[in-house]
């Protein structure tokens, strides 16, 4: 038996050394990158989970990068995105909002569903906020197409923030104080959100086709019909445009 | 695929008395004549390959991607744009990463996982003009057009299709266009 003083010692040298290792794991983490809010496709703690319609296909990522099959997660129905945010999945679904954990990272497991009624759409989170699109037109027949906020800090009960009417929402993006909505035809607008229950709208551009949108440390990515765009964003007053590669003829 | 046409009538017919709600469309009658439908597009194995090409121009794209100095950009059901993005206001074309029936993408550790034909395909894309592919896990039926994506499950606006024929090689992809005397339906 050691000294009491020794075991303090012991105690507090592994617990230091876990720390670190937990430290570690952060700063030598893999190199990964973003993806859009229409994505299926989603890499989260050395797992790709797909979205496919009724469930999430789950696959491990061995060292060396290959895929092995994990199996598949009944969720819904009509998955059409999806999201990963710390140890939570969100599935864009074409009857609502749906959230997985993966704490247990082979085996998501169903934490809540936020319905709201029929509509398509893409979501994406920041912080306690979850940022929905709602595309009714050309989709459904009732219904209205809308932006939604929704506190999601109760992961188990999330509660409706706001909702702003929007044409023909696509996909989204948010950073920080800002929110990219992609509308079709209609364009891209983007919304300051700095309050979540007063959302207010900054800029409409019009004469593109956007589909869906990465907004990446300053700069949006934007795709749609009528090719790529890139807007600088670091200076909420000044958005502008940076490069445009069309499609051709 | 004509089982399969089948076993969806029964399907649906059941729904019917079930449900006792007229469904969005009225069932198809067989045979039709000329019929506005899906037509598979075929490929050979070595066509339907994945392979690094020259860069092309933009037609239809679809979703994007962004890994490091990388934007990748999907050009619908053909494969993948890679972009040089270091500057956003100039980006440069590197080449074009074909890779049929792509949609989706995601990129860790100079890897890239794309859907490919139905398999879920991981490259190694540290060397863009020597890619190895290190692991494909057959995930998907390419065997059925694609569905009206806008509609839902019991609204889908169904279409006639041609049936895949196996021995014709891989469907790659499907086009919209006038079909004779179809005999699948979804």
């Amino acid at each position: 038996m050691l000294p009491v003083r020794s075991r303090i010692f012991v105690a507090i040298f592994t617990l230091c050394v876990l720390l670190a290792a937990c430290d570690d794991d952060t700063t030598t983490g893999p190199l990964q990158g973003k993806s859009g809010s229409m994505a299926r496709f989603v890499l989260a703690k050395d797992h790709l989970y797909v979205a496919n319609e009724t469930t999430i296909k789950v696959f491990q990522v061995e060292a060396n990068g290959a895929l092995t099959s994990s199996g598949a997660v009944e969720a819904g129905f009509g998955i059409e995105t999806i999201f990963a945010k710390d140890d939570n999945l969100f599935l864009g679904a074409d009857n609502g909002m749906y959230v997985y954990s993966i704490a247990n990272p082979a085996v998501p497991k169903f934490v809540s569903f936020y319905n709201h009624i029929m509509a398509c759409d893409p979501v994406v989170v920041q912080g306690q906020y979850a940022y929905v699109t709602l595309r009714v037109s050309d989709c459904r027949t009732t219904g209205f197409d809308a932006v939604e906020v929704i506190d999601i800090r109760n992961l188990s009960s999330p509660v409706r923030v706001s909702s702003y009417a929007t044409e023909t929402p696509y996909g989204l993006g948010v950073d920080n104080n800002l929110l990219f909505v992609c509308q079709g035809d209609g364009g891209l607008k983007v919304f300051d959100v700095a309050d979540p229950a007063n959302v207010k709208q900054v800029k409409h551009y019009t004469s593109l086709h956007a589909y869906d949108v990465i907004p990446n440390q300053g700069v949006l990515l934007l795709t749609g019909n009528t090719g790529i765009y890139q807007y600088d964003y670091s200076d909420v007053l000044n958005i502008r445009q940076l490069s445009h590669i069309p499609v051709a003829p | 695929m004509i089982r399969k046409t089948i076993k969806l009538f029964l399907f649906a017919a059941l729904g019917l008395v079930l449900s006792g709600c007229p469904p969005g469309d009225p069932y198809p009658e067989f045979p039709v004549d000329e019929v506005e439908g899906y037509k598979p597009v075929y490929a050979t194995d070595a066509e339907a390959s994945i392979e690094f090409q020259e860069a092309r121009p933009l037609k239809k794209p679809g979703k994007i991607y962004v890994y490091g100095k990388y934007l990748l950009v999907n050009e619908q059901s053909q494969g993948i744009h890679v972009i040089d993005n270091t500057d956003p206001s100039a980006p440069k074309p590197v080449g074009f990463l074909r890779v049929y029936g792509n949609v989706d993408m995601a990129v860790r550790n100079n890897v890239l996982y794309v859907d490919h034909i139905g398999d879920l395909v991981a490259l190694q894309i540290t060397d863009l003009n020597n890619i190895q592919e290190i692991s494909r896990i057959s995930s998907w039926s390419n065997d059925l057009p694609p569905a009206d994506d806008s509609a839902l499950e019991w609204e889908r606006r169904g279409r006639y299709f041609e049936c895949v024929d196996p021995e014709k090689g891989k469907v790659i992809g499907w086009i919209l266009t006038t079909l004779k005397k179809p005999e699948c339906y979804r």
